[in-house]
């Protein structure tokens, strides 16, 4: 979709405006987006507060300053369970409890998808629930007007700032980062199997990828 | 109880054996790689303590070890027999690991994720060996919620195992196959499958005895059985170049082939010192000659056993820690002859 503003770049950011039924929506590409003063939204310290806001202990207080503030505008988000950051998850592949998925599932989903070419489990399913309350948290859905789950509020939050859901187009150095944590991944995993081929040419491609990005 | 790699099994001649991993997670608890050790000791002595009926389950009992109450060596001969992974060996977590007395089950406690069961079966029969671990995930279910998730099935500490969790691999012994020019290209297209294709063993990087490991990458967005059936599918065309290949090679070079076999045998049977390379290709050969009726042996299942005993820290263990490389040799030698298949009598 081309930018409602210079309708000559891709719109990669959608503002939108709920006024009751009514929805209104606005397409920008970075660039108008920026010069809009919508820029802002980039800085990790400005994300952090609005998450912090919305989901209160589920994102480092802003204060806390460490490495992570380097490494993008989501490495501050934590899972309230176990505390992984985003950033931990970027440089290990590992998630740290079963609540990262929700938490991250945003972030995370179009790698998924790549790393495993479906983005939907059939298969099993475990034959004996006996806590049936805790499995609807991680698949809960505010159908009957209740309270919206913790997964509707960050895609709400997401589409919101990025208008990227479910299918963002992403710049080309999002692109990039994305394809680097997925190579990251597979090598991971070619590791832990001692597929050592596999291991040689994802770190093939992740060297060629950072080269181009220039970070070596 | 009989080893399972002892055990005739389906398309031995080129299939050693079929293999199910499956990795699972207690809900509402953080993965192993976030708990602290005493709350990882806590919960894998939880565990233990659940597996009362383990035995009646699965007929096999167990013996239960601590990996981090073992020695380097002791840790790195269950990733030579793929039991654990080198990672997971190379720590020193507090990770539980029960082992059935016919070393088919194996339990990981504490791993990666909380739950890792694997199952091997002899030759070629995936659907033996997922059969009971679907039996042995039904028993600790019974006992534990698992973390799961509608949309992305079991969750696992990886993303690259998260939907069935389901790992499945196939050991093929493709000496022929392999040396010839257009396997590489067989290979690099498996990723079209979701599948990849590995040396199954070696040692450092380098993979040897010409054992090959056809495996699913991918895990989510297709069931077990689909699974199951895609690797066996592709391994059973594997399995039929092979046999191609050696049928065209016998009927080249039989005379040769028997020469070589009998040297091989001699060798393996005299020598006084053997280096890894040398003592699991020399297996190889004797593997294949033995399948192919090149020489008649008595039992020439147990080779593959005897492939993985002479690795390097299989080696090590008997050997003492402060062995070195040339009485490792002279160890493997010893090894190798006490233990090489008998010829079968009057078939010289």
């Amino acid at each position: 979709m081309l930018c409602d503003k210079c309708h000559s770049r891709e719109a990669t950011i959608t503002l939108t405006t709920v006024m009751g039924e009514q929805t209104k929506e606005i397409h920008l590409c970075g660039e108008c987006a920026r010069s809009a003063g919508w820029g802002k939204v980039m800085q990790p310290e400005f994300l952090a507060r609005i998450l912090s806001a919305l989901f209160g202990g589920m994102v480092a207080e802003p204060e806390q300053e460490d490495e992570a503030t380097e490494e993008g505008p989501f490495s501050k988000i934590v899972c309230p369970t176990c505390h992984t950051r985003y950033y931990d998850f970027v440089q290990n592949s590992m998630f740290g409890c079963p609540d990262c998925y929700s938490t991250f599932s945003v972030l995370i989903g179009n790698n998924i998808r790549e790393l495993q070419g479906h983005e939907v489990h059939t298969g099993k399913k475990p034959k004996y629930v006996h806590d049936p309350s805790r499995k609807s948290v991680q698949t809960a859905k505010s159908a009957e007007g209740g309270e919206p789950s913790v997964e509707e509020i960050q895609k709400q939050l997401y589409r919101e700032l990025f208008g990227n859901d479910p299918d963002p187009a992403k710049s080309e150095e999002e692109g990039a980062q994305e394809s680097l944590e997925i190579y990251e991944s597979r090598l991971k995993e070619a590791l832990r199997e001692e597929d050592y081929e596999a291991a040689a040419k994802y770190r093939d491609l992740i060297r060629d990828l950072k080269k181009r990005s220039g970070k070596e | 109880m009989e080893k399972w790699y002892r055990i005739e099994g389906k398309d031995q001649d080129v299939v050693v054996a079929s293999r199910v991993r499956l990795s699972r997670n207690i809900d509402g608890r953080k993965f192993p790689c976030t708990l602290s050790k005493e709350e990882a000791d806590q919960l894998g002595k939880e565990i233990e303590g659940s597996l009362a009926g383990l035995t009646t389950i699965t007929n096999h009992k167990y013996r239960t070890c601590h990996l981090d109450k073992m020695t380097d060596t002791e840790r790195m001969t269950w990733a030579e027999r793929s039991i654990i992974n080198k990672s997971l060996a190379n720590s020193e977590r507090p990770v539980s690991l029960l082992v059935s007395d016919d070393d088919s089950i194996s339990i990981i406690l504490n791993g990666y994720d909380h739950l890792r069961f694997q199952v091997t079966a002899p030759g070629n029969n995936l659907n033996a060996a997922w059969s009971m671990a679907d039996k042995l995930d039904d028993f600790l279910n019974e006992k534990y919620d698992y973390a799961f998730d509608e949309r992305y099935g079991y969750l696992t500490s990886f993303p690259t195992n998260v939907g069935t969790a389901l790992k499945a691999y196939m050991i093929l012994h493709l000496p022929y196959l392999s040396s010839h020019r257009k396997f590489q290209g067989l290979v690099s297209q498996m990723g079209r499958f979701g599948l990849s294709v590995k040396g199954a063993i070696g040692f450092e990087e380098e993979s040897c005895g010409s054992l090959f490991v056809v495996y699913n990458q991918t895990t989510l967005g297709q069931t077990e059985q689909e699974t199951l059936e895609k690797i066996t599918k592709i391994s059973s065309q594997l399995i039929a170049q092979e046999r191609s290949l050696r049928q065209q090679n016998h009927e080249l070079h039989g005379d040769e082939d028997r020469d070589r076999a009998y040297k091989t045998y001699g060798i393996l049977k005299y020598a006084r010192k053997l280096s890894l390379e040398t003592a699991v290709d020399y297996l190889s050969v004797l593997r294949t000659a033995a399948f192919e009726g090149e020489i008649a042996l008595e039992n020439p299942n147990r080779i593959y056993e005897m492939m993985i005993t002479c690795l390097p820290h299989h080696m090590r263990l008997r050997a003492g820690a402060d062995a070195d490389d040339s009485t490792i040799e002279t160890l493997r030698a010893e090894y190798v002859r006490k233990n090489l298949p008998e010829l079968i009598a009057g078939s010289e």
